[in-house]
């Protein structure tokens, strides 16, 4: 919940107290999404405590046990380089999490001022905004990021960067679609018979009211950003060996596919687990969140 | 004294949603005899639609329902969904106030009230068309014969309706049941519509129940009034005798604030203090007494029987 | 009236009419007024020339069936519309055309209510959020000062100031507009217009409701353009009352007066149609039945728009407009030919008598 992007005012805050308890409540009563949640939760704090909670140095190499199943010195076996694949698993969430929550910021830092535009003042500004947004569509989002990554060249921030960007559309089209529902609903009427301006209509009324679609749509931008980061990485365009990452590690287990696939499952089995505990959570914050979902 | 068509008898409809119990329809009974307009009258939240919902077996499955619906002897609580299937429409039939989002817009007209008529009685899809021209004439859309041909969007709001209505009395039904029939409609084409209704219980002698908090509306056609407040029944009684003396302190009170075109100066409208209450408690005492001018320590204390009035003291006279 | 909120530049004779007007102050400009009002939405003429004025402390109905182009006057009256073409004054200042920036400081002299408190209320907001926008906006109260002043508001309405910190979903539907109702005035207003602001409304709530808009109406002396379908509750609250049928006025008349004597067809239709509760006097009334629909406001019909309704169309109904006429008594008006010249009004309900 508290992954809003948006700026909060103190009128969502208040209102989380209010009504905050009987979203809880729904929530906690979707066992899916609770499990999702608890999963996502467990995982950003293995990403968080990494170095902390990491057996040994992710990129300390130890030849001697190069290979080495997994077993009792090493959970989970260790790569072609005898690097600890529980330590690079949790250091290589720490790089997905961090690209998925950066991207994602970036998505709505851009995203969010070009829907409300589009949506409210429509004509000129929406068949711009739209225009692009369509293009953007038109290509899958990991074709559209692989390519900005390709241009941008290969490293942490451009990964970030392209992933970001590649997210954009689907922020812009949720954005826009909240903005003209909500510009049409007489609270909104009402606020500029009283005398607000744009300003006023768009940060206090139709923003704080978009927030739960936007929250949904945040929730379900992260696991998206988990897998480009992966994509982009296992690809070389991402993060750079020996920095370990999930697609890093998927990347340089290709070679040792039959001898160690561990070096593989795991990373993999990561990448899965925290795609779909995210996405769980936001199935869950739609059902929660929607105003025309059966609360109240 | 003619049977009754249908009888409803100590119904009660209650929601559970979590820990929460909503008691929408508390004990309520009544009955309605063949050509008979009963009105059953509240504002919002009182539990009127309910109680028709529940004997259509319309519910979801959080409501729990107890007590008896019979419908010309058969028993409806209870009944499977086949059982029901086979009433409805048939024999106990329904209208509601939103007639565009009740009909198939992509059907025509004459298909939707000949498709009720293929399946209750057979028919084939000829005879099923020459019978809905007839019944479109019935309900009083004029040029009958064109209008099977047009789609719901081709119709005014008052049109509508009168289709929904048409398919509603397409198999003779014995009950209809009308759930605030004129509300999104237009005082002019309201008429119009209560016209219809009015005719079809005279030439068909169908029962009708109708749902409404229009007291206008109740004036203008019911035979008996049912006045319902939290989810029980406050009040019942003829038509005439219930608006000129009402004995409950809130079918007055009601009575009082309602607008009487034609007749307003600058008077004050009385106004009835309080807000309903919560419907998940179900107390021993009168649900009316907090926000009732005549309520005294016993309305508070113990829940009054329905006589005429379900008052421990009800207006003798005209007290308006 | 091209004289804008300054009026400067003009010419020595309207100088000198305009330093009258001033002198006599705009106290004496009624608080709205509409003049030949029309608005399409592309070839539907949704208004179609309305002059229509309200003035100071005045209560005037505008009372019309869906369709008749009432509500969209509301919202040209209160500027969240443009008209296509006509002006519009409030308060003696022509905001016809005024740029959104420019009707900004205006605003705090008009306000309007919503017929759905549910959502004219932003879900987000507390109720003093929502009552104090208006006075934030317009810089005439905050913090504190704006406290009081909504609780204040609060207590005027009928709501108790410990209300205030709820949000629209925790009140009645009675309750929620009766806040909208606290927003309208919290800037002191000449002028309020209320679209069916108890349409949505119980019975016994719709009485409250309109006995505390009368009340504050008394109080205050605010101009009142209040648009409903409901002629009883026209007829409760309003001074006088214009009747729409498809983007037109078809009779104007002080309230008592067009309740005893409707001079147009249409007016005498709508009258006799309003079911009274009272099965005695409702079942032996005699009903004006009118026949056909309403027509599409994309083809409007020629002549008289009611002709092809009416029960006592003549010829001369469908091919000739007929003007909306100053009645001999100079308060009324009514647009029927059949209507004489001596004011004396056609009986519709010879033509069709059912009951």
């Amino acid at each position: 919940m508290s992954t809003t992007v948006t700026p909060t005012s103190p009128t969502r805050t208040r209102l989380a107290r209010t009504v905050g308890g009987a979203r809880t409540r729904a929530l906690l009563a979707n066992r899916l999404a609770l499990t999702g949640g608890a999963v996502a939760a467990l995982f950003v704090l293995a990403a968080v405590f990494a170095p902390l909670i990491s057996p040994y140095d992710p990129a300390q190499a130890d030849f001697e046990n190069a290979l080495a199943q997994p077993g009792l010195s090493h959970w989970l076996g260790t790569d072609d380089l005898g690097r600890d694949q529980l330590s690079r698993v949790f250091h290589g969430l720490r790089a997905s999490l961090q690209v998925g929550l950066l991207a994602v910021v970036l998505a709505f830092l851009v995203g969010v001022p070009l829907g409300l535009l589009a949506g409210y003042y429509g004509r000129f500004a929406d068949s711009t905004v739209s225009r692009i947004t369509e293009t953007m569509l038109a290509f899958p989002f990991l074709v559209l990021a692989v390519g900005l990554a390709a241009i941008l060249g290969p490293s942490l921030l451009n990964a970030t960067i392209a992933i970001g960007i590649s997210q954009v559309p689907a922020v812009i089209r949720i954005t826009r679609a909240e903005t003209l529902r909500l510009k049409n609903v007489d609270f909104v009427a009402a606020a500029i018979a009283g005398g607000g301006g744009d300003g006023t209509v768009l940060f206090r009324h139709i923003l704080p009211n978009a927030t739960s679609a936007l929250t949904v749509q945040a929730t379900v931008g992260i696991p998206t950003a988990i897998i480009g980061e992966a994509l982009l990485s296992f690809l070389g365009l991402g993060v750079q060996p020996p920095e370990p990452s999930l697609g890093v590690m998927l990347s340089s287990a290709q070679s040792f596919l039959a001898a160690a696939p561990w070096m593989a499952v795991f990373p993999g089995l990561a990448i899965v687990a925290a795609t779909l505990a995210f996405n769980l959570l936001g199935d869950g914050l739609r059902d929660v969140l929607d105003p025309r979902g059966a609360t109240r | 004294m003619t049977e009754s068509v249908l009888k409803v008898t100590d119904l009660s409809v209650s929601f559970r949603s979590g820990e929460r119990t909503v008691h929408a329809v508390d004990g309520i009974s009544y009955e309605v005899r063949p050509g008979e307009v009963l009105a059953v009258v509240g504002e919002s939240g009182c539990g009127k639609s309910v109680t028709s919902m529940a004997a259509m077996g319309l519910l979801p499955p959080t409501a729990t329902v107890t007590g008896s619906v019979q419908l010309g002897g058969r028993e409806l609580v209870g009944a499977s969904e086949k059982e029901l299937a086979r009433v409805r429409g048939k024999d106990l039939a329904m209208i509601f106030q939103e007639p565009m989002t009740s009909l198939n817009p992509v059907l025509t007209v004459g298909r939707q009230v000949g498709e009720v008529l293929r399946r209750h009685q057979g028919l084939s899809r000829r005879q099923a068309t020459e019978r809905a021209v007839e019944l479109l004439d019935l309900v009083g859309i004029p040029a009958p014969r064109r209008r099977v041909g047009e789609y719901p969007h081709q119709l005014s709001g008052g049109m509508r309706q009168r289709v929904m209505i048409a398919i509603a009395v397409a198999c003779d039904p014995s009950v209809l049941i009308a759930d605030e029939p004129t509300t999104a409609l237009d005082v002019t084409v309201q008429a119009g519509i209560l016209d219809v209704l009015r005719s079809l219980r005279e030439r068909l002698g169908t029962a009708i129940v109708l749902i409404t908090h229009d007291l206008g509306v109740v004036a203008d056609i019911a035979d008996r009034v049912m006045v319902m407040y939290a989810g029980r029944v406050v009040e019942h009684g003829e038509v005439h005798e219930l608006y000129a003396k009402p004995r409950h302190p809130y079918t007055n009170g009601l009575l009082g604030a309602v607008l009487k075109p034609g007749a307003e100066g600058k008077r004050r409208l009385p106004e009835i203090p309080g807000l309903v209450p919560s419907l998940e408690a179900q107390p021993d005492a009168c649900t009316f007494a907090p926000r009732c001018p005549r309520a005294t320590e016993k309305c508070g204390t113990a829940r009054p029987r329905l006589d005429r009035a379900a008052c421990w003291h009800p207006h003798e006279v005209e007290a308006r | 009236m091209s004289d804008k909120a300054t009026g400067n530049a003009v010419v020595p004779a309207q100088a000198r009419r305009a330093e009258h007007e001033r002198a006599r102050g705009a106290e004496h400009e009624p608080a709205l007024e509409l003049r030949d009002l029309t608005r399409h939405f592309g070839p539907v003429r949704a208004v179609d020339g309305v002059t229509l004025s309200v003035g100071r402390g005045e209560v005037v109905g505008l009372v019309g069936e869906s369709g008749s182009g009432k509500s969209t006057v509301g919202r040209i009256a209160v500027r969240l519309d443009e008209p296509t073409s006509g002006s519009v004054h409030i308060a003696g200042t022509d905001v016809t055309s005024l740029s959104r920036r420019r009707l900004r400081p205006l605003r705090r002299k008009f306000h309007l209510v919503f017929q759905d408190p549910s959502s004219s209320l932003d879900p987000r907001m507390t109720i003093a959020e929502i009552i104090a926008e208006p006075l934030k906006l317009h810089r005439i109260a905050k913090g504190d000062e704006a406290r009081r002043r909504v609780e204040k508001l609060l207590r005027q309405v009928g709501l108790r100031p410990e209300q205030a910190d709820r949000h629209p979903h925790q009140l009645s539907g009675g309750q929620r507009q009766r806040v909208s109702i606290a927003r309208a005035l919290s800037c002191e207003p000449d002028l309020v217009v209320a679209d069916e602001p108890t349409s949505a409304l119980d019975v016994s709530v719709q009485a409250s409701v309109l006995n505390l808009m009368a009340d504050l109406q008394r109080d205050r002396g605010f101009g009142c353009l209040f648009i409903t379908h409901d002629l009883a509750a026209v007829e409760f609250l309003a001074d006088r009352i214009a009747v729409m049928y498809l983007g037109q006025i078809v009779e104007q008349a002080p309230t008592a007066g067009l309740f005893a004597d409707p001079k147009h067809p249409y007016t005498q239709a709508l009258l006799s149609a309003a079911p009274v509760p009272d099965p005695a006097a409702q079942r032996t009334r005699e009903r004006i039945v009118l026949s056909g629909e309403l027509p599409s406001p994309l083809h409007p019909p020629s002549g008289c728009r009611f002709h092809t309704r009416c029960p006592l169309a003549v010829d001369r109904c469908g091919t000739e407009i007929p003007a909306l006429r100053i009645l001999p008594d100079g308060q009324r008006q009514a647009a029927c030919h059949l209507v004489a010249e001596d004011g004396t009004a056609p009986d519709a309900s010879a033509a069709t008598v059912q009951n």
